[in-house]
């Protein structure tokens, strides 16, 4: 991994406070502001892939993080509604999940026979392969992937579009391993006065196997045994 | 994740070997045993027994389909392997046995990294487990021996479950870090769906 654990400190001068306190209640009393969604008040946590820019401390504006850092401002707001697309739930057949076979989970092909092969989704990788991934059993593939490391298809596609650089790695004649650095970047406010900070880091690895077709085997979080933290999940970028 | 060059070695012997059983599933000639012998320290050949008459043949870890072909040619009955490499989905049962035999030891070879990658990848380098044999007992189960921290870990993997054998490195090395490796153990390994 490109990046050391160890990331420079920076300063905490709170650039964006006025706006951080720029009162909502004291905006909403005002008949001509905008009715906010009570929603955007609450703080969101969201997950910024294979992105070396970030650093840990740093303060953004969700415009910073949308023009700067590839952050999808609509998918923010989704996840601080409670909105977003689930694709944890692997009957979606939405294209989000499945952007190179669309619709390829609802059509379910039985490779094999095997419902363990079912395509739950499709993508293509930042090396240019076709990702495939099974739903597997609790030993491999999306099965496992959601049950023991707490993932799902958007941090898994994200982690093999924005690998680091020298990622992907060849482990044996077939398979490959993409490694990615996760920035936890928590945003709080209200609507576009929301202001965002950079808090905690992870990285995320995922084997993919492509000579056999198996396709992704696992993917986690370096360093944790079981589940990912929640966070990992909200992927605001590479979708 | 770090590169545990004797341990991919291996696993490109096993896939080897996965070919040439591959080419020869009606029954006639399986290969009941390949060892990894640490009596040369660097672990660098392959002790591979078969269900026929001959003795066990030695085999550096770097050979290939052809020269393991060519070292049983004495036994007389095996099939010439398949040049290519296996594209397709590992079948389950009820393929016939020795398929999915085939199989499994493909797929203990294209994943054997993840045997000591993962454990490492999660704070537990010093597990650092080690194949040490693979074999056929009886007519459906396979056995697989590893060594972690000193102790011996024998996986009984049943071959007509009808479950896909997928990622069974893996789920052996999850399995060592749940019992710390350090005594040795007899598992018999989850077939589950989810």
């Amino acid at each position: 991994m490109s990046r050391s654990a160890l990331r420079p400190a920076l300063g905490t001068a709170a650039v964006l406070a006025a706006l951080i306190l720029a009162a909502p209640s004291a905006l909403a009393a005002s008949p001509s502001a905008p009715v906010p969604d009570r929603a955007d008040d609450a703080g969101v946590s969201v997950a910024v892939f294979g992105d070396d820019a970030l650093t840990e401390g740093q303060q953004l504006t969700v415009d910073e993080l949308t023009r700067d850092h590839g952050v999808d401002a609509g998918l923010l707001r989704a996840y601080a509604r409670g909105t977003a697309p689930d694709d944890s739930d692997d009957s979606a057949s939405d294209d989000s999940a499945s952007d190179d076979a669309p619709g390829a989970a609802a059509l379910s092909p039985r490779l094999a026979g095997d419902p363990a092969y079912d395509l739950v989704a499709s993508w293509t990788s930042k090396d240019h392969r076709t990702v495939d991934l099974r739903r597997g059993t609790a030993t491999w593939g999306y099965t496992k992937i959601q049950q023991k490391h707490n993932l799902n298809v958007s941090a898994v596609r994200a982690t093999t579009r924005y690998p680091e650089p020298g990622w992907p790695r060849q482990q044996s004649a077939t398979t490959w391993n993409y490694l990615t650095l996760v920035n936890h970047v928590r945003c709080s406010g209200w609507a576009w006065w929301r202001t965002c900070k950079v808090v905690d880091f992870t990285h995320v690895q995922v084997t993919v196997n492509y000579g056999n077709v198996k396709g992704v085997i696992t993917a986690y979080c370096i360093g944790y045994a079981d589940r990912c933290p929640e966070w990992v999940k909200n992927a605001v970028n590479g979708a | 994740m770090t590169t545990d060059r004797p341990q991919l070695r291996r696993g490109g012997f096993l896939r080897e070997a996965a070919a040439l059983q591959r080419a020869n599933t009606d029954g006639h000639r399986r290969l009941t045993r390949i060892a990894f012998p640490a009596d040369d320290g660097a672990v660098s050949c392959a002790l591979v027994t078969t269900a026929g008459p001959g003795a066990p043949v030695r085999l550096p870890v770097t050979a290939g389909r052809d020269d393991l072909y060519a070292a049983l040619a004495a036994e007389g009955g095996w099939a010439a392997p398949d040049p290519g490499p296996l594209a397709r989905l590992p079948v389950t049962a009820p393929a016939p046995t020795l398929l999915v035999w085939a199989d499994l030891l493909d797929d203990l070879g294209d994943l054997l990294f993840t045997l000591t990658g993962y454990p490492a990848d999660v704070g537990r380098p010093d597990l650092a487990p080690r194949l040490d044999a693979v074999s056929l007992t009886g007519a459906t189960t396979a056995v697989v021996e590893v060594t972690a921290l000193g102790a011996a870990h024998r996986v009984r993997i049943p071959l007509d479950s009808g479950i896909p054998l997928v990622a069974v490195p893996l789920e052996i090395a999850e399995y060592l870090l749940t019992v710390d490796g350090t005594a040795a153990t007899e598992w018999e390994y989850p077939v589950a769906a989810s």
